[in-house]
């Protein structure tokens, strides 16, 4: 679950993160050149209108602007995208399904948006809560002829550093055989057991902070959230499309004088390197 | 100042989503991105689907079984009845546009020119091999400078 419901305050326009990372796969193959307009089927012309202008908190451009047959209004974004309504007394509205569009939203955006809709009497709502990252955050509206709409942001909470727990004890390092990856649920890392030594991979993703699992039958581990996966150094796994934004953060490994394996979540390591036991310190 | 900056996506279906896919990359020069499955894992039931990333806009696409076309043959420019995407060239690259609409067959209908008082210059109307309706236009805003939409870099 979100541990808040709205992000921190951000003037800052989120990339288009979890939905839409730009991975050194894209080229400038595309043949269009940007998002220009959605151009939506609506009943009553003055009522959605009112609703994109004064629910959602887009421009009013005016009206018949555009070679559209129909009566129409256009509305429009901060990015210079335009939503296009169209009348049509006979729409039918789509049934529920999939089928829906996203408007992104900034941190403080998605703020005034939660507060405007709870003012209007709007149901606050996500269909997916509970199963999104930490600082993502998604409202769904529907218009007044049924489209589906995500009010979405992705809070600065995102991208920071999650904090750690202090140090956490992992038990005697011979417990532990080459090839071991235990899950501590406390300061949420991976200790994982490689021939050279211990490493302790945090289990936030560097893409933004949803919580990987290990995939043993994969020997990778993955973020559900939006397919990261990363190998059993942490390091992305070399495919087009990866999510991963760089390696999993790693921890610094101290063995006590007994031989016990402690690890540091409040500190990230610079070196990357498995923490032998032989070897005392990193 | 508007209160949103953008829209990022959108959730379309298709009873064949490779075909849509192969559409939208010759047509239109869509990259794949990947087949997300995560909230399947996750308990909440999602379909494994496919993204294609289409200039700075992101479409995800969801398998319908039942079969999903949305408009009947021979009808090019559509919207009213259900939605219709929109993307923009550059006016100096838009009878290049419709060239290669031509050499890959693709119906079209238009240009049509839009009245000066808007915001845009000349549409062409197509749909893709699922009957969703597309438009590709030039702007006459095109030079103005709007806040940039945001792409992350993963």
């Amino acid at each position: 679950m979100h541990p808040q419901a709205l992000p921190n305050e951000s003037d800052e326009r989120p990339g288009l993160a979890g939905h839409a990372s730009r991975t050194e796969a894209f080229d400038t193959r595309a043949r269009v050149q940007r998002f220009s307009h959605l151009l939506v089927g609506v009943t009553n012309l003055d009522r959605s209108e009112a609703w994109y202008r004064d629910v959602v908190g887009l421009d009013l451009l005016g009206r018949d602007l555009t070679a559209e047959p129909r009566a129409h209004s256009v509305l429009r974004m901060n990015t210079g995208q335009l939503v296009i309504l169209a009348e049509n007394p006979s729409f039918d509205p789509i049934p529920r399904c999939q089928i829906h569009h996203a408007f992104m939203l900034t941190p403080n955006q998605y703020r005034r948006a939660a507060e405007r809709l709870r003012q209007l009497g709007h149901e606050i709502g996500d269909t997916h809560d509970g199963h999104r990252a930490v600082g993502e955050y998604s409202i769904d509206v529907a218009d007044p002829d049924g489209h589906r709409y995500q009010l979405q942001t992705y809070g600065p909470e995102a991208f920071q550093v999650m904090p750690g727990e202090g140090v956490v004890d992992c038990g005697p390092a011979e417990r532990y055989a080459v090839g071991d990856v235990r899950a501590f649920k406390t300061g949420n890392f991976f200790l994982v057991r490689h021939k050279d030594g211990f490493l302790a991979i945090s289990k936030w993703c560097t893409h933004m902070n949803g919580m990987t699992v290990y995939q043993p039958h994969y020997w990778q581990f993955w973020c559900p959230f939006h397919d990261a996966t990363y190998d059993r150094r942490g390091m992305p796994q070399p495919y087009p499309g990866n999510r991963a934004g760089g390696p999993l953060r790693v921890h610094p490994i101290v063995f006590s004088d007994d031989g016990r394996v402690l690890v540091n979540t409040d500190e990230i390591a610079e070196d990357r390197t498995p923490m032998a036991l032989a070897a005392g310190v990193r | 100042m508007a209160e949103v900056e953008s829209i990022s996506h959108s959730g379309l279906r298709a009873d064949d989503v490779r075909q849509v896919e192969e559409f939208w990359q010759s047509v239109l020069g869509a990259a794949h991105m990947h087949v997300s499955s995560g909230n399947a894992y996750l308990g909440h039931g999602g379909t494994p689907h496919p993204c294609a990333l289409l200039g700075d806009y992101l479409f995800v696409v969801f398998p319908e079984l039942k079969g999903a076309t949305l408009s009947a043959d021979g009808q090019l420019r559509g919207g009213p009845e259900s939605y219709r995407h929109a993307f923009s060239v550059p006016r100096a690259r838009f009878e290049a546009f419709l060239a290669h609409l031509k050499e890959e067959h693709v119906p079209f209908e238009g240009p049509v020119e839009h009245p000066h008082r808007g915001p845009l210059g000349e549409s062409v109307y197509f749909k893709d091999s699922a009957g969703h309706f597309f438009e590709v236009c030039w702007r006459r805003d095109e030079d103005v400078e709007y806040s940039a939409v945001m792409v992350g870099e993963a």
